[in-house]
């Protein structure tokens, strides 16, 4: 094999030499196709802001603005369900595992929105001078709405617990002119107050209004009811008990009077708050149209 | 290819870059191919990625959707089946059997909306995506429903039995009002009522469906407080013939007094002992007429206690789905467009 190769190597020397150049130009023309696939890569391949990127944080604000009406019905569904299992049932598991089933899936909600958020915020769109403003005020918006719901759940469940729970017999299951009324309504005021200072734990300001409100009626009715249990005449007795009986009267214009200040409140913070992440949404929905029109005028899908 | 030997090559240095240009040659040819295959690669993950996120946003969202439309009019279709086939009259095993093909129609409807939702989900719910964020939550809004219904249908019987006569519940024996001649008879009947009918009722706490659980613990304490005031209403009545004794007593006290024109102090003691006694007779005549009051209002509002569980909660709670659930899917549409632009 040795000498064959020689052989053709002396006689086609020539043939040899145009296929070195043919391997040269090849591994030049390789080189070159690599080189301008890196340069391409590194340098020409669009950069900067997108029209996708556009589009694709104009959808992201979308899927966030829809994600909050699910705060409505899912808070409805939570107060159904903890509402029943505090009024009817008597066992504290079950109502633990009620209201921890039913709170998660509204703590979950606000986790996957405060996700959504953040995703968006990492878009070189939001970093935009033009958009970031625009970009920050929905952020902010939205994000007291995530957190107005959370607080809603915490007020929702305070309020169940108290008003709903250890309150509830005291106007419902009392007998006013039963003997013992004014010792039952005493126990009964007791527990239902403990359970009335607990529940301002971690509640908003104007729920714990509304529990103060009710804390003073019953409050107020509790010791009148005492008066009647301190009295140490029969005749005493019989004018507190009179007495602490005519006031029993007002309690349901006093509580009414407490809850509509209370309702009021409440809806005039939600639309406030809904307003504004509405005027958020629209502003931003407004900033990120004209960036797409840019596109459209420069005829560019990049800048 | 001998080139080790120098003395036959004519040129010697040309010879020996060849194989550096050979060496090159093939490292280059080999780098250009590996970023050509890892471009096609990656553009063919791409190319898979997005065919399989567009399936998921067309095909698997919609097969979903269609299964999942036909779970509820099965759900009403055996409901109905089952009440009719009871109402002809026929017991409730029979009825169980004559119901048999809906309640089939219907595991067959709730097991494929349960495989489409397994479809969608698979390989979809990582959460760490915001598309598995989003999949995540549309699976639990849908096995939610899907649970709701299965357990409307599969209790319904033990619910819709609870007032027949034919069934062990037998809670129409808690209206005893007409069959007790006394008020302490009321009350007997009424606990010998209640027994099966608390348990029936407690069985349905069971139940996969929150409208059936929750009616439950209401009707429950709604029977457990008739109980309650049967047994005060009863006592009141039998307090009352102790009370005519002791008027009578009292009278006859007093007549006895007042011949023999007893003592000042005497007087006052039966005076005092007649107040005592008034002030039994009003405490007695309140809590009666307390617990009478509630107990007829507890009679009068149980009918609406159980209509209420299909006219206002099952259909509050099925809104909520149809409020929750398009919701979802139009997010997860969403974010799959999302991802979509994102290659």
């Amino acid at each position: 094999m040795g000498d064959q190769t020689l052989d053709e190597t002396n006689k086609d020397s020539g043939r040899s030499n145009s296929r070195r150049t043919g391997i040269i130009v090849v591994v030049v023309v390789l080189a070159l196709a690599a080189g301008g696939f890196g340069a391409w890569f590194a340098f020409l391949r669009p950069t900067g802001v997108q029209r996708a990127d556009v589009e694709r944080l104009d959808k992201q604000r979308g899927i966030v603005d829809r994600s909050m009406n699910l705060y409505d019905p899912l808070l409805e569904e939570f107060t159904a369900r903890y509402t029943n299992v505090v009024a009817e049932e008597e066992g504290d598991q079950e109502k633990e595992q009620v209201f921890t089933r039913e709170s998660d899936v509204i703590k979950r909600e606000s986790a996957a929105n405060t996700g959504r958020l953040d995703a968006m915020a990492a878009s070189p769109v939001a970093q935009e001078p033009e958009i970031a403003e625009a970009f920050r005020r929905f952020k902010d918006q939205y994000v007291a709405v995530i957190a107005y719901n959370d607080q809603r759940l915490i007020n929702t469940a305070n309020i169940t617990r108290s008003v709903g729970g250890p309150c509830a017999p005291l106007h419902r299951d009392l007998n006013v002119s039963g003997g013992d009324y004014a010792q039952a309504y005493v126990q009964t005021a007791d527990s239902c107050l403990l359970a009335l200072a607990g529940a301002k734990d971690k509640a908003d300001a104007d729920t714990v209004q509304l529990l103060q409100g009710i804390e003073g009626i019953v409050k107020g009715q509790r010791d009148k009811q005492q008066e009647v249990l301190d009295a140490t005449d029969d005749l005493g007795r019989l004018a507190k008990s009179t007495t602490a009986g005519v006031a029993l009267l007002d309690i349901n214009d006093a509580l009414n009077k407490v809850r509509t200040t209370y309702e009021d409140a409440v809806k005039a913070s939600s639309t406030k708050l809904v307003d504004d992440a509405n005027a958020a949404n629209a502003e931003l929905e407004r900033v990120l149209k004209s960036r797409l029109d840019q596109f459209k005028a420069s005829g560019q899908e990049g800048k | 290819m001998t080139y080790e030997n120098p003395g036959v090559t004519p040129e010697p240095a040309r010879s020996r870059r060849r194989p550096v240009i050979l060496v090159t040659c093939i490292v280059l040819a080999v780098l250009v191919i590996a970023v050509g295959a890892l471009v096609a690669v990656n553009n063919f993950a791409g190319q898979q990625k997005a065919e399989s996120l567009s399936a998921l946003k067309g095909d698997r969202l919609n097969a979903l959707g269609d299964a999942r439309g036909k779970v509820q009019p099965a759900a009403n279709a055996y409901l109905a089946a089952y009440k009719k086939a009871r109402n002809a009259p026929a017991s409730r095993d029979q009825a169980v059997k004559d119901s048999q093909k809906e309640k089939d129609e219907f595991q067959q409807a709730s097991n494929s909306a349960r495989s489409a939702l397994q479809e969608l989900k698979s390989g979809n719910d990582s959460v760490d995506t915001p598309v598995g964020v989003a999949v995540h939550q549309l699976v639990e809004s849908h096995e939610d429903y899907f649970d709701y219904m299965e357990g409307l249908v599969e209790s319904y019987p033990q619910f819709e039995g609870l007032f027949r006569d034919d069934e062990a519940a037998r809670c129409n024996g808690l209206f005893v009002g007409s069959k007790a001649s006394t008020l302490r008879e009321r009350q007997t009947l009424l606990a010998q009522a209640a027994e099966p009918c608390r348990k029936a009722a407690s069985d349905l706490l069971q139940s996969k469906n929150n409208a059936y659980v929750e009616f439950a613990r209401t009707f429950d304490n709604k029977v457990a407080e008739l109980q309650e005031r049967a047994e005060v209403t009863a006592k009141g009545e039998e307090n009352y013939a102790g009370f005519v004794r002791l008027k009578d007593d009292l009278v006859k006290r007093a007549d006895d007094a007042e011949a023999r024109n007893a003592p000042e102090a005497e007087v006052q003691k039966i005076a005092d002992d007649a107040k005592a006694v008034n002030a039994q007779i009003r405490t007695n005549r309140s809590e009666f007429d307390f617990a009478a009051k509630r107990y007829l209002a507890g009679v009068k509002e149980m009918p609406s206690t159980v209509e209420n569980v299909f006219s206002k909660e099952v259909s509050a709670d099925i809104k909520h789905f149809d409020a929750v659930i398009p919701a979802r899917e139009q997010i997860l549409k969403d974010t799959i467009d999302v991802e979509l632009t994102t290659k």
